[in-house]
């Protein structure tokens, strides 16, 4: 599975949930899979409080895209900016502008997962780690 | 008559050629503006800092300002492609190498960018046009216009840029004509082979955004004071609680037994026209509108029934309730011509702007029009005359009344089994509605109801050729009888009665802020999105105003609490806990008019030919945002770009998003956050704040979050900045459960923590920020730099003084300060 490779790959992958997103305990799944940060955007972060999970923080997706295209941006935790994105739950119109950005203006690296791809990423890193 | 040379106020003289950069032709201007009794600079402010006036100025003029601007929050753009056309040197991939033409990606978003608001400002000057011209045809040049006994400032956003008041039409005509020619250098500007600086672009999209609320304003003057628009600035004080009277808004409130003209887009005039006619005649039809002529109609006359934004125009023909259809320029959905031939529905266009394909009768004879239209030998018309449309309209609709099948909607057990299910439907929504289960059950098209655009798409593509939107229009008739709301239609402008008396609660915090919500909504869930944040808003001591058609879409929305539909919900005084319609999408000058005000009332900041002051003054200080919401027009693109540039911040609604441009801050960069303290001089860092200038955010929640994040300003009084605190913290711990990163970046003093949290953020600072605390005091802040000083140090070195003034131009320092420096 390509996409599965490149977030494999990744060396400093960032988690991003939008405004849609509800599956909270894959995302949760993923970031510990990948050792990825959680940028919740929209009103997302209240489902990973609500988990008491820790490595998810509120951001706001227009920031980090700016952040994202200056070069010097050294990333939510100071340590280094992220190679690649990976957006769950968001507006399909709302994504394509940010996607465009970023295509255009950052060498960063993008990754869409939907709900069934989700799962289905989260299967074939665990399986490969055991 | 010898022009002067120079001005004296009291014991000062001014120098004309030192005012302005080119003072030919308009010394006398110059020395009016500075010396006039009512609205002239004070000799001390004369004597404190430089005079400088940008009057006629081009975007050059003002690019002293819009740079500084630009500079903290350069652009970010999201090209929906990277395929350039413009010229015929190539097509070109924009996505690596530069143009042809030697242009490059950025640049040609700028260009874009400069294209839609130079479009959405000629949309006001041309609506202005054409009222002004109409105004002189009935009344000449001479006519004076009456601004009201309320209103102490004739007109605010012509006079920051041309320097005169309007006071007469012709004064208006003079204000347009600079107007106008500033479109045209505009344009030129975005023509193939002319500027090529992203910013230069930029400055000028925000020019073209200013000329169009001189132009809004202008339009909304003389709507009021020459064709009868109903305005706060006459109303008495006891009046403006509840200024001015409701209209009835929904399709539930439309008698199907009378005749009914809807009128749609810019049709002001012939909507006045036809109003008189009625009123005349005693005739019994119903006057309808929707989008602008909905809210203009209904400040003009109490028993017009608004149905709902522009984008609801095919929802109304399909439900077959007009009788005919009377069109002006814009927001018109250009399916009317199809759908009003479907449902019988003659279209009388009145605007040479929107011909439809349509012959003009302007000059034939009124029976012969009326018998076509009835006859259906003609589907549409044009007619120049407003007069003549009102006569026409009113004879045609009688007629047609009588006969016209109105009960248009098909019976959905015919279609129920022919669906196939291929999904079609689903795959075109622009909403991405489940249409395929949906038009196999009644019930489920009825909820598909609430969530639709009422746009058609669906049926464009379905292979049976099913009426898809009128069966969800069937399904949801007993809803649609059930929409009956009432709303207020527009107020015009706050007024200097009100505006004193709120001015100095901004600054002291009792009143949290201004916030303007505006833009064309109209989308699923806008009207409750809107409402929700209205309330909230209102809720937390804001003062919340709008205009356009998202004023109308939240007509219906219900407020739990208080138990009414949101416009009886609140009073409209512009004041503490105020909810204010100022009218359609030109009544936005009258929300900019409000903001300017503050500058005047708070500082005497001259406004004549001083914009840059004035936006200095209003970015530095005045609480004031605006969200945006719903899908945006070129209009609100303008409008987006002359808030920002005037020093409100915008929020853009998910549909926003797709504007394509953005001006962030990078609150890392220090470099970025500075101004000059305006009483020593010394150029300071300050607080990120306003931390951007145009944002979109995902949701209502972000919205209401993000605008009270946007009010921080550097020179802030104590408790405003407490009050600050407090509405950003509670909707940040509301809605996402913690205390947002970035509020010690905001911290001056302990003392203007709200005291609710205050140990809570104290203890935030301690612990995770390296502050020193104790028993609620600050010992040691903490620098961004890493310094760590007490309250004292710390106050000056970062952040404006309470109770200095701030300014991001040094030519506004005072003259002391700078001889000293």
């Amino acid at each position: 599975m390509d996409v599965v490779q490149i977030m494999k790959e990744a060396k400093r992958p960032l988690i991003l949930t939008g405004a849609l997103f509800k599956d909270f305990d894959l995302a949760i799944e993923l970031s510990e899979a990948l050792n990825a940060h959680i940028a919740a955007t929209g009103n997302s972060i209240a489902g990973f409080r609500d988990r008491g999970f820790e490595n998810a923080s509120k951001e706001w997706i227009s920031e980090i895209v700016k952040w994202v295209c200056i070069p010097e941006w050294k990333g939510l935790d100071g340590k280094g900016k992220p190679d690649l994105l990976i957006f769950m739950g968001y507006h399909p119109y709302f994504l394509k502008r940010m996607l465009s950005t970023l295509s255009n203006f950052s060498e960063c690296r993008t990754v869409v997962l939907e709900k069934e791809n989700l799962e289905e990423a989260v299967k074939y890193i665990k399986e490969e780690r055991e | 008559m010898e022009e002067p040379k120079t001005v004296t106020v009291g014991k000062t003289t001014v120098d004309i050629d030192e005012v302005v950069r080119d003072p030919r032709g308009i010394r006398s201007l110059i020395a009016e503006i500075i010396s006039d009794e009512k609205f002239g600079w004070p000799e001390r402010k004369l004597q404190q800092i430089d005079c400088k006036l940008k009057i006629f100025p081009s975007a050059r003029d003002l690019k002293e300002w819009d740079r500084i601007l630009l500079e903290r929050y350069p652009p970010i753009y999201a090209p929906p492609s990277t395929e350039c056309t413009s010229c015929t040197l190539g097509t070109c991939d924009l996505s690596r190498e530069k143009g042809a033409c030697g242009m490059d990606l950025k640049t040609k978003c700028a260009v874009e960018s400069l294209l839609n608001s130079c479009k959405g400002a000629s949309v006001q000057l041309s609506h202005a046009r054409e009222l002004v011209n109409e105004a002189i045809k009935r009344f000449g040049k001479e006519k004076e216009i009456s601004h009201g006994r309320n209103v102490r400032y004739p007109s605010i956003n012509p006079s920051v840029l041309v320097g005169f008041n309007v006071y007469t039409l012709e004064d208006a005509e003079k204000a347009l004509s600079y107007g106008e020619t500033q479109l045209a250098e505009l344009l030129t500007s975005a023509e193939f082979g002319s500027e090529g600086d992203v910013l230069d672009l930029e400055c000028k999209a925000f020019h073209a955004g200013s000329i169009s609320f001189l132009a809004a304003e202008i339009a909304e003057i003389v709507k009021e004071s020459c064709f009868g628009l109903c305005s706060s600035s006459n109303a008495e004080l006891v009046e403006l609680p509840n200024f001015p009277h409701f209209i009835d808004q929904g399709v539930g409130t439309i008698d199907r037994t009378k005749p009914v003209i809807l009128f749609a887009g810019n049709s002001i005039l012939p909507g006045i026209e036809t109003i008189d006619y009625v009123r005349e005649k005693g005739e019994e039809v119903q006057i309808c509108g929707v989008g602008p002529a909905g809210l203009d109609l209904g400040r003009y006359y109490e028993g017009t029934k608004n149905l709902g934004s522009a984008l609801k125009i095919l929802k109304v023909i399909r439900c077959g309730i007009p009788d005919v259809i009377v069109l002006g320029d814009v927001c018109i959905n250009l399916n009317v011509r199809e759908e009003a031939e479907k449902a019988g529905i003659p279209v009388i266009s009145s605007s040479p702007k929107l011909c439809m394909g349509y012959e003009d009768r302007t000059e034939e004879d009124i029976s012969k029009i009326v018998s076509n239209l009835v006859e259906g030998t003609e589907k549409g018309i044009i007619i120049l005359d407003p007069k003549k449309v009102a006569e026409v309209a009113v004879l045609t609709s009688k007629k047609i009344s009588e006969t016209r099948k109105k009960d248009i909607l098909p019976k959905i057990s015919e279609y129920i089994e022919k669906c196939d299910g291929c999904g079609k439907c689903e795959e075109i929504c622009p909403n991405l509605l489940p249409l395929t289960a949906a038009v196999r059950d009644e019930k489920k098209l009825s909820e598909i109801y609430d969530s639709c655009l009422f746009c058609a798409r669906c049926e464009s593509v379905c292979p049976k050729e099913m009426p898809i939107m009128s069966l969800i229009l069937k399904s949801a008739e007993e809803k649609m009888r059930e929409e009956k709301y009432r709303m207020r239609p527009g107020r015009g402008t706050p007024t200097d009665l009100e505006f004193r008396d709120v001015a100095f609660a901004f600054g002291f915090g009792t009143v949290s802020g201004m916030v303007a919500i505006v833009g064309c909504a109209g989308y699923p869930g806008s009207a409750e999105e809107v409402g929700y944040m209205v309330n909230e808003l209102v809720d937390m001591n804001y003062l919340v105003l709008t205009a356009g058609c998202t004023a109308t879409e939240i007509a219906s929305y219900y407020n739990q609490t208080e138990k009414k539909h949101i416009y009886e919900a609140w009073h409209s005084l512009f004041q503490i806990r105020g909810f204010l319609n100022c009218g359609s999408c030109s009544a936005l000058s009258h929300v900019a008019r409000g903001f300017y005000k503050y500058t005047h009332v708070i500082a005497r900041t001259p406004i004549n030919g001083n914009f840059v002051e004035q936006a200095d003054y209003i970015f530095g200080k005045l609480p004031c945002a605006v969200i945006m919401w719903g899908p945006v027009t070129e209009q609100m693109y303008a409008a987006a770009a002359a808030f920002a540039r005037m020093g409100a911040p915008v929020v853009l609604g998910p549909h926003g998003s797709k504007y394509s441009r953005f001006f962030l801050g990078n609150r890392d960069d220090r470099s970025k956050w500075w101004c000059y303290d305006g009483f020593t001089g010394r150029k300071l860092e300050v607080e990120p704040c306003p931390p951007h200038l145009i944002v979109p955010v995902e949701t209502k929640e972000e919205a209401l979050t993000m605008v009270t994040r946007l009010l921080f300003r550097p020179n802030d009084f104590r408790d405003g900045r407490m009050s600050k605190f407090d509405s950003y913290l509670s909707f940040y711990e509301r809605y996402f459960k913690g205390i947002p990163d970035d509020f010690p970046l905001f911290v001056r003093a302990a003392a203007e923590l709200p005291w609710t949290r205050k140990h809570k953020l104290l203890r935030i600072l301690r612990e995770k920020h390296g502050w020193e605390t104790e028993k609620g005091v600050i010992i040691r802040a903490k620098h961004r730099d890493g310094r760590l000083l007490t309250e004292e140090e710390y106050a000056d070195s970062y952040g404006i003084r309470v109770g200095q003034y701030s300014t991001f131009l040094e030519r506004l320092i005072l003259k002391e300060a700078r001889e000293k420096r």
